[in-house]
């Protein structure tokens, strides 16, 4: 069983006696230190702020996309009002895993004996997002270059 | 304590000493099999994302809007997303010093994330400008 990182008799951590340094665990309880905590919240403030804007843009996109479909004169309306909403996913899905990860380093910083199952929560929402945006950019980019392509055989 | 004792040279001459106790060393955390997983997957994507960023700032260097200042910050926003993916990757293999890698990624994440805020506030007084100029010119026009 892993023993429990107590405060020493002198303001400093435990393992006073001799100056014992405890051996690396794998696994199990740590608590972050307050310099930690201060780092992780001010992550998860930046990561729930981003996650709001990223789907208000999102919305407006698909909004966009919605009144060029109906209001847009012409055959072009249908696609270019779709390829619009249709992007405004990307931010509309990171930014919920955003959200979430804020929220999950949020709880790292709160709460008491789950720390690194917090941190780990947040890390896979984290991961979540930036898959989603990179898919999602590759996938552009690739489009962008048979676009270039198609444009430049027609030519 | 007695205030009639005499005053103890030792205490005097080692104030604050405690002989027996070196330096407090901060605990060092490993993470476990399945944590270096999650972090290494994490690593991956924010290496993806960081070469994305970069290529995507080099693309404004052509075409009809170049832009210096959106490659630098594109640019910048790619190294830190690639220097946090090589904390993290720190973290799964070295030994020791699993936390303080993991801060200094977190800590680059909220950099870039922050620059993006800033970036995103920027766009939109620009926008609001640009709205009222066009209702401005539009109201002169009416008249």
């Amino acid at each position: 069983m892993q023993q429990q990182w107590q405060p020493g008799p002198y303001g400093q951590p435990g393992y006073p006696q001799g100056g014992y340094a405890p051996p690396p665990a794998a696994g199990g309880a740590y608590e972050f230190s307050q310099m930690e905590n201060t780092t992780i919240g001010r992550l998860g403030s930046r990561a729930k702020t981003w996650g709001i804007c990223s789907i208000v843009i999102g919305l407006i996109l698909l909004v966009l996309g919605v009144v060029v479909i109906i209001a847009a004169p012409g055959e072009a309306a249908l696609p270019v009002g779709g390829v619009i909403a249709v992007a405004a996913l990307q931010p509309v899905v990171s930014g919920g895993f955003y959200m979430a990860a804020g929220g999950a380093f949020k709880n790292v910083v709160d709460t008491q004996g789950n720390d690194v199952p917090h941190m780990m929560d947040a890390m896979k929402k984290l991961t979540n997002a930036m898959r989603v945006e990179s898919i999602v950019a590759l996938l552009a980019i690739v489009g962008a270059v048979i676009f270039g392509v198609v444009l430049a055989a027609s030519h | 304590m007695n205030p009639y004792q005499p005053p103890n040279p030792y205490q005097q001459q080692y104030p604050q000493q405690y002989p027996q106790q070196p330096p407090y060393q901060p605990p060092s955390y490993e993470f476990g099999e399945a944590e270096n997983s999650i972090i290494k997957s994490c690593a991956t994507w924010t290496m993806v994302l960081g070469i994305i960023q970069i290529l995507e700032g080099a693309s404004k260097l052509f075409g009809e809007g170049k832009s210096t200042l959106n490659l630098i910050v594109h640019v910048a926003m790619g190294v830190l997303l690639i220097v946090a993916s090589q904390s993290l990757t720190k973290v799964v293999t070295t030994q020791g010093q699993d936390i303080p890698h993991l801060m200094k990624a977190l800590d680059n994440f909220g950099q870039v994330l922050l620059i993006r805020i800033i970036l995103l506030v920027f766009a939109l007084i620009i926008a609001v400008i640009a709205v009222v100029a066009i209702l401005a010119v539009l109201a002169a026009i009416a008249h």
